[in-house]
Formats: C-alpha cells, sequence, structure tokens
C-alpha cells in the first residue's frame, strides 16, 4: 500500500497557552489537491509550518511520503516544492542568482523549465527579488519550485495579495502544470473560488481545529441550499441537518449538510447546489 | 560542506557593495595626507588613519553582520525560504557565518593591504611585526560576530526567556567570581580564564547549530533554542572548571610538596605558607597554619606579597584582591590565637605597607599620599599624616603612640637626605625631628629594636633612629654587601660575599667597631630574624639552587655573642620574613619557637 504524500496524525501546536492548531489529523493521497481551508487565524499556517519541517508539533506526527518530516526534512525537501505566504527569498539576489543556488540544490532541477517561466511571467533574470513586485515574487517563487520537479507541492495562501490578474495567472500555471504531471497539491488559500475547480478534497480547520476533511464531490453533494414552503421544523422530521436556517417569505431557506435526493419528497420544496465559497462560510464563517 | 560553501558564496556574492565600500575607503589614507592639516610624516599619516580605519570597518562589520547574518532573516520571517530547501541547518549556519566573517577579514584586508604595501616599515613601526596584532583582531571579530548573533536572536524575539537568559547572565556571574576567588593571583588564573574564554567563545560557535536545528524558522523557538543550548554549553564549560577548581584547592598544606613562601610569627604559633600540592601545580594557595593543631584555613594572601606580623604574636594583617575589583582590596587581620579573619575596613590597592604596633592594638598603613593609622579593634582611624608620593618611607612604632616615619626623597641623585618625622598619636601632629645625608636609594633601612638606631645599608652608617645624628660608620664597608641589619640591642650584622660558594658575616658591637667575623658556606646569606637567645637565623643559598628541593639552600643559626656558626640545617629553605613585612625592625622569634622550615622534599617541618 502506497503511504499518503501527507499524513498528520493528532498535530497540536501551541504558542504560549494558546493553542493554534488542536489535534489536527489529515491525509493527501498521492496525485491528490487538497485544499486547507479556514478563516484568518484558524491555524493554517502553523499547520502548513509543522507539514514541511519548520516548526515542530507539540504533540503529534507529520509524515510525508512516510518519513517524519522533522527528522527527515533535508533529504524531503527534495522531493518538496514550497510557495510560501510571504515569497521570502533574500531581497537582494538577482532572479538568476536564485535559480543558479537552486540549481546547485536539487539533482533534479530544470532550468529551462524555470526560463519558460520566467519569460512567461515576463520577468528579468537579472532582477533582483527585493524589488519585484508582489505578484512577481509569488511567480517566481512558483517558478523556483516547480523547477525542482517536486511530488508534492505545498502553496501557503499563494494568492494572497495579489490582484485578480496575477491570481489567475497562478492558478492557471499551476492547473497547466498539473495538467502535465500528477504532483499532489497542497494548498491554503482564501481564494475559493479560484481552488474550487482543482481541490479533490477539502479541510476546513477552525480555531484550530480541523472540522471537516472531506472529497469535494462529496461535500458539494451533501450541502445544499434548500427552500421549502414550511416552517424550518418540517426539515428536521425529514431527518435533514440544518446548518442553518431563516424565514425565507411564508417559509424556510436553509442550508442542511446531509442532502439527499429523496428528502424533499411531498414537501413543496427546491434546492441549489452550493459552491465552496459558500460551504465555507456555513462551516466556518460563523463562531 | 559543499551546500555550506554555496550559501556562502552566495552570500557574499551578494554583499560585493561592501568591497568596492572598503576599496572606496583604502584609498582614504592616501588622500589624508593631501589635506593641509595632515602634517607630520606621511607614511605616519597613512598607518596610522589605515590602521585605525580597518580595524574600525573590520570590527564593525564583524558585529553588524553577526546581527543581521540569521536574526534579521528570522525576524522578517525570511527563514522559510532557507528550510524549504534541502538544506541542513548546520550548513545553513555554518555558510552565513564563513561568509559574514569573510567578508569582515576581505574589507579588512582591502583597506589595510595597500598601507602595508605603501609603508610597510611604518606599519611595523607602529604596530609591530608579530602575529599577534591580526591573529587579536581576527579573533576580536570572530567573537563580536558571534556575539552579535546571540544578542540578534535574543533581543529580537522579545521574548519573555529574555528574563530567564537575564538570570543565567546573572548566576554565571556570580558561579564565575566564585571560581576565580580560589584561584586569582595563582598562576593557574590566566591559563584558566583564557580556557574558558575560549570554551566559551566555542559553545557561542556552535549553540546556532542547535538553534536552528531546533527553532528553525521560528524566531521565539530560536530563541529559546540558542538559550537552551548557550546556558548548559555555558554551565558544563562552568561546573567542569567549578570541579578543576574545587580538585585544584583541595590541596591541604600538609600534602603540599612544593612551598614558593613561608613566613611565621615571633613566637612560632603560626604560620602562613603559600604552595601548592601533587599534581596541582598552578594554584599556589595560601593557608594560615597552626602548627600546634595542625589545622589549616585557606586565605588570600597572594603569593609574595607578604604577611604583618605583630610582635606580640597576636595578629596578622595582610592585604587582600578584591572579588569584584582587584584594585579594591581590603586589610584583612586574623587573630591568631582565635583563627578568625576580619575586614578592617580600609580598602588598599595590593602592596600597601601594614606596620603593627609593638602590642598588637594599631596599625599604621600607607596608602598612596596618606599614612594613617588605625585602630585594630575597631577600624577607627586614630591620626593621619599627608606623605610624599614618590618617595620612599619606612615606619615603626616606637611606642604605642608615636610612630616614626623615614622619608627619602630620591630623584635620581646621589645624595637624597632622610627625613626623620614623628606622629603623635595622641595630639595627631606630625613633626621633623631630624634629618641624616644619605646616599640615593637607602630603601630598606633597618631599625633597632626600640627604635632608637637606624642603618642605612647603602651606606652602612648607623644614625640615630630620632634625630638623624651619625653614631657610627661601620669600618671595612665594600660593594660586596648582600645584607644586613641591626639587632634588636643595637648591634649590627653585615653579610658579604667573599668566594665562589662562601661568605663572610660580621657583627658589629653598638659603637661600630667589628666583633666578630665569620666565614659562612654559602654565596649568599640572608638575615631571616634574630632569636631571643641572641642567635641570629640567616638562609644561605649555594650555587646552584633550586627551590622546589630546598636544594642548595640552608639554614644556617648563628651565635652573635660568641661569632659561631653554631648550627647548619642543608637543603633546607627557612621562614622568609623580609621578603613582606614592611616593619624595618628584624624578625624576633622567641627562643622555644619551633621554626617553621622547607625541607629536602619540599614538606614543611619544624625544628627549634
Amino acid at each position: 500500500m502506497t503511504a499518503p504524500a501527507v499524513h498528520a496524525a493528532n498535530v497540536t501546536v501551541r504558542y504560549g497557552r494558546r493553542t493554534a492548531v488542536d489535534n489536527v489529523s489529515l491525509d493527501v493521497a498521492p496525485g491528490a489537491v487538497y485544499a486547507l481551508l479556514g478563516r484568518n487565524g484558524a491555524g493554517k499556517s502553523s499547520l502548513v509550518r509543522c507539514l514541511l519541517g519548520h516548526l515542530r508539533p507539540d504533540r503529534g506526527a507529520v509524515t510525508l511520503f512516510g518519513e517524519d518530516v522533522w527528522r527527515e526534512r533535508t533529504k524531503l525537501m527534495l522531493r518538496v516544492g514550497v510557495v510560501s505566504e510571504e515569497a521570502d527569498a533574500p531581497p537582494h539576489s538577482r532572479v538568476r542568482d536564485l535559480a543558479d543556488f537552486s540549481a546547485k540544490l536539487y539533482p533534479q532541477w530544470n532550468q529551462r523549465a524555470f526560463d519558460d517561466r520566467l519569460s512567461r511571467f515576463d520577468i528579468a533574470p537579472g532582477a533582483r527579488f527585493g524589488e519585484l513586485s508582489k505578484g512577481q515574487k509569488k511567480q517566481i517563487a512558483l517558478a523556483l519550485a516547480l523547477a525542482t520537479s517536486p511530488e508534492l507541492l505545498i502553496l501557503d495562501d499563494p494568492t494572497l495579495g495579489l490582484d485578480v490578474v496575477a491570481r489567475k495567472s497562478l492558478f492557471e500555471e499551476v492547473i497547466a502544470d498539473l495538467a502535465d504531471r500528477g504532483i499532489t497539491i497542497l494548498i491554503t488559500t482564501h481564494d475559493l473560488a479560484s481552488v474550487e475547480s482543482i481541490a479533490d478534497r477539502v479541510g476546513i480547520l477552525k480555531d484550530g481545529r480541523l472540522v471537516l476533511d472531506e472529497e469535494a464531490e462529496t461535500l458539494k453533494a451533501r450541502f445544499r441550499r434548500v427552500r421549502v414552503a414550511a416552517a424550518a421544523p418540517v426539515l428536521a422530521e425529514k431527518q435533514l441537518a440544518v446548518a442553518s436556517a431563516r424565514a425565507w417569505g411564508s417559509g424556510t431557506e436553509a442550508i442542511v449538510t446531509n442532502y439527499n435526493e429523496t428528502a424533499l419528497e411531498g414537501l413543496r420544496a427546491d434546492s441549489a447546489p452550493m459552491s465552496l465559497e459558500e460551504i465555507f462560510i456555513a462551516v466556518a464563517g460563523e463562531k | 560542506m559543499s551546500t555550506a560553501l554555496w550559501i556562502a558564496a552566495r552570500d557574499v556574492r551578494e554583499k560585493g557593495r561592501l568591497f568596492l565600500i572598503a576599496a572606496v575607503l583604502a584609498c582614504m589614507p592616501f588622500l589624508a595626507t593631501l589635506l593641509p592639516t595632515a602634517g607630520g610624516n606621511r607614511a605616519d599619516v597613512i598607518t596610522g588613519f589605515g590602521g585605525i580605519l580597518g580595524i574600525a570597518v573590520g570590527l564593525g562589520l564583524a558585529a553588524g553582520l553577526g546581527l543581521s547574518a540569521i536574526g534579521a532573516d528570522l525576524s522578517s520571517r525570511r527563514m522559510t525560504y532557507w528550510f524549504s530547501q534541502p538544506i541542513t541547518p548546520a550548513a545553513l549556519w555554518t555558510g552565513k557565518a564563513l561568509a559574514a566573517l569573510f567578508t569582515s577579514f576581505a574589507c579588512f584586508a582591502i583597506i589595510t593591504i595597500p598601507t602595508l604595501l605603501f609603508a610597510r616599515t611604518a606599519v611595523v613601526l607602529r604596530y609591530g611585526e608579530n602575529w599577534q596584532v591580526p591573529a587579536l583582531l581576527i579573533g576580536s571579530m570572530v567573537i563580536l560576530f558571534l556575539l552579535g548573533h546571540t544578542a540578534s536572536t535574543i533581543f529580537r524575539s522579545r521574548s519573555p526567556i529574555l528574563g530567564i537568559d537575564l538570570a543565567a547572565v546573572i548566576l554565571a556571574s556570580v558561579a564565575m567570581a566564585m571560581l576565580a576567588r580560589p584561584i586569582l593571583f595563582t598562576p593557574i588564573f590566566l591559563p584558566m580564564l583564557f580556557t574558558m574564554a575560549g570554551l566559551f567563545v566555542l559553545v557561542l560557535a556552535v549553540a546556532p547549530f542547535w538553534q536552528l536545528a531546533k527553532g528553525r524558522t521560528d524566531l521565539r523557538r530560536n530563541h529559546a533554542a540558542l538559550s537552551q543550548a548557550l546556558w548548559s554549553g555555558f554551565g558544563i564549560v562552568i561546573a567542569l572548571a567549578g570541579i578543576v577548581v574545587l580538585w585544584l584547592s583541595s590541596g591541604r598544606p600538609a600534602s603540599f610538596d612544593r612551598i614558593i613562601e613561608l613566613q611565621q610569627n615571633g613566637n612560632g604559633s603560626a604560620v602562613f605558607v603559600a604552595g601548592s600540592a601533587p599534581y596541582r601545580r598552578g594554584l599556589d594557595a595560601t593557608f594560615a597554619l597552626n602548627p600546634a593543631t595542625g589545622a589549616s584555613e585557606r586565605v588570600y594572601v597572594p603569593p609574595f606579597w607578604g604577611v604583618a606580623f605583630s610582635r606580640d604574636h597576636r595578629f596578622a594583617a595582610w592585604v587582600e584582591p578584591g572579588l569584584w575589583r582587584w584594585s579594591q582590596s581590603e586589610v584583612i587581620v586574623r587573630d591568631l590565637a582565635k583563627g578568625e579573619n576580619r575586614q578592617l575596613g580600609v580598602i588598599a590597592p595590593l602592596g600597601t605597607s601594614l606596620v603593627f604596633a609593638d602590642d598588637g592594638t594599631r596599625i599604621a598603613i600607607r596608602n598612596a599620599a596618606t599614612l594613617s593609622v588605625y585602630d585594630v579593634a575597631d577600624g577607627r582611624v586614630v591620626a593621619s599624616m599627608p606623605v610624599v608620593q614618590n618617595a620612599s618611607h619606612q615606619f615603626w612604632f616606637v611606642t604605642r603612640d608615636v610612630l616614626r616615619v623615614a622619608t627619602q626623597l630620591s630623584r635620581g641623585r646621589e645624595e637624597a637626605p632622610i627625613e626623620i618625622a614623628e606622629l603623635d598619636l595622641r595630639t595627631k601632629r606630625r613633626r621633623v625631628t631630624g634629618t641624616t645625608a644619605a646616599g640615593a636609594r637607602q630603601r630598606f633601612l633597618s631599625v633597632s629594636g626600640d627604635g632608637s638606631r637606624m642603618l642605612l645599608r647603602a651606606d652602612t652608617t648607623i644614625v640615630d633612629g630620632r634625630t638623624g645624628a651619625l653614631i657610627a660608620k661601620l669600618p671595612e664597608a665594600d660593594g660586596n654587601i648582600m645584607t644586613s641589619a641591626l639587632l634588636n640591642d643595637g648591634r649590627a650584622v653585615v653579610s658579604r660575599r667573599a668566594q665562589k660558594n662562601s661568605s663572610t658575616l660580621t657583627i658589629y658591637a653598638q659603637d661600630g667597631a667589628a666583633q666578630h667575623a665569620l666565614t659562612l658556606p654559602a654565596r649568599v646569606a640572608w638575615i631571616i630574624g634574630e632569636r631571643t637567645d641572641g642567635k641570629l637565623l640567616l638562609l644561605g643559598v649555594t650555587w646552584p639552587a633550586n627551590d622546589l628541593e630546598s636544594r642548595g639552600y640552608q639554614v644556617l643559626l648563628v651565635d652573635v655573642n660568641r661569632g659561631k656558626l653554631e648550627r647548619t640545617l642543608p637543603d633546607t629553605r627557612g621562614p622568609s620574613s623580609f621578603w613582606a613585612s614592611n616593619d624595618p625592625r628584624l624578625m624576633q622569634y622567641d627562643a622555644k619557637a619551633k621554626i617553621a622550615s622547607v625541607g629536602k622534599n619540599g614538606k614543611l617541618f619544624y625544628w627549634n
């Protein structure tokens, strides 16, 4: 049996008295795209730092490809590409120097792929990293990560602070590359619309706890917005779990989390699928 | 290692501008010679300016790069870049440190090498040609870099751990002071200090490996890991040093096989012995020893700085180096019967002259330009008088209420009169009682037991101790005088070198007439003291002499009344009061006192 590309078991991270990540367990299968969602301060970045071996969990363990990431980080990073939340290469380095340095570190470094992306992003190789715009920095980080031919790509909020065009460009790069290769991706993002089409599995962190971890298709299938010409209790009678409900004319509009085709039979009701963003708001939006 | 070198090369390339700036600065010393205000020798201006500039830039860069090498990346959250690559923490620290140090050294070299090339002779004249100056600079750069990194990590984190660091600094300082105490002023002190400093630098250099391995991208966890490594490392160094110091200082006089200093009071009831036990070379500790009971107590008298005894045998006094500031040393008085030490409450530098009154109730202390008399019981100042700082002073109590002071201003002249004054402790007045002509540098006067006579050793004349009036000029005085002294009753003894391994001792009557002359089997015969039964104790030295085994030394006992060498103790060293005592009167030993001496095996023994 193939080990999961990412395996987190009971990971807990504390900063003083505050618990940033609370007993989180998750698996990412090889070749899957895992979207890790959560509001600001939900613990996404702390969890990602644990997944990358940057931070040792106070409890629990993380393995990448079956190996402990804290102990084997150096070896594992040969197989992992990272685009971090803040693009953080040394600011005085020129883009070409960054590539040269990476080329020394990664035996599988693909200079051609890097050069191609650089020209597509229209960034001069002689530019200093610190002088680039935020979007260009992210593009460079992505180009560097992808040129290492990673088996696992970890993207920590890669669209944070980017404009719409840059966001689109970045996701297209990911998607384009995914089309070429079946690499595993773990992405944390606030850009739910962009990730919706590529995510195989979705995890939602709320106050440090993983409150949802499910296949994207299943998730979308069971979350529905339902409008019914009756009071809310009728939904409970039909064994439907209501996440939230409000008056809608003389009837009720509710979000149900265990929708099935037969549940609304006999009622004057209709249902509508929900976007990932709506599901996220339903799950993580309320305190 | 190759990864570390790549990181170093990358960092050095990134700092290329610094080398350009250094190259521009290298021109400054040469341009400075064009300034009309520069004046003087052109080579001097170049070497002076170039040297200062190079040192300032090298040290400043080392400290600055230490502050920024890792700390800046941590605080601006750029460490993710490094830890997202297949780079070990060890390679990262090694690479960053190599780059920073190379940059500092290179900038220093860029600025100073042109100076060296163009004004080599002036450089050699100004800074010398030995390797110590560049080695010291390189060492300083390394230390500044490491301290910069440590401070940067600790202070940037703004973590509560800072409180623990502060507490650890205080604890370590106290521990270091406690460690220093037993070995202060001993030969092992500096080697221990340098070894510990070296180990501390090693800890500073190694701790960041642990810091980055455990803290990685998190600033506070970096701080925690660094503190953990630093204080564990420092703790181990201090603990090891503590074990060494404990072991070194566990030697007791009974186990000493190397005695370098021995002093004894007049009735033989107290011995101060400095030396070391087997395998503990380097810690020459001083102990106060009670020969009757064998009890010993470590006292902090630096060897050879000596102890002053009161002639009633009750007290000893010495200057003990301060724990925190060596210049702030304390005068300690020991009650020899009780075996208790106490601070007199007088701060004085090492080398301060101490003289007791005969009854042990008062002590005169000369400290720089003031000569004060203190009450031994309560440390109260009884009276003071100013003295000329750059003059030779000797003082002694005539009675418990009168201190006599002989002062010779020696300004390089052939003749320098000695002024004699008395400080009356009842009226607290100083009065000049006489002067006497003397050759310059009479430094070590000898005074009779009652203070009424004074022997000018260099001139071999005896003068009145109060008025300075000439009493006698010793006959047959020549240039071979090794040592001389006035006996308790006013007679004089002079030891002269005769032949290769023999000397002559002449005993003179009170009127200066030679009474006896005898040959001693020693090249040099130092007068140690006088016994109350009229016997003179001398330490004879015959070449070649060996301090440790007392080989070549002998204690000689001369009957001054009969002019006979009565006893010879071969391969023996006796108590050496002449080293330390500031009292110009000859040490008086009871006839029945057992004299402490060091035998051939380096062991202490007693004889009468």
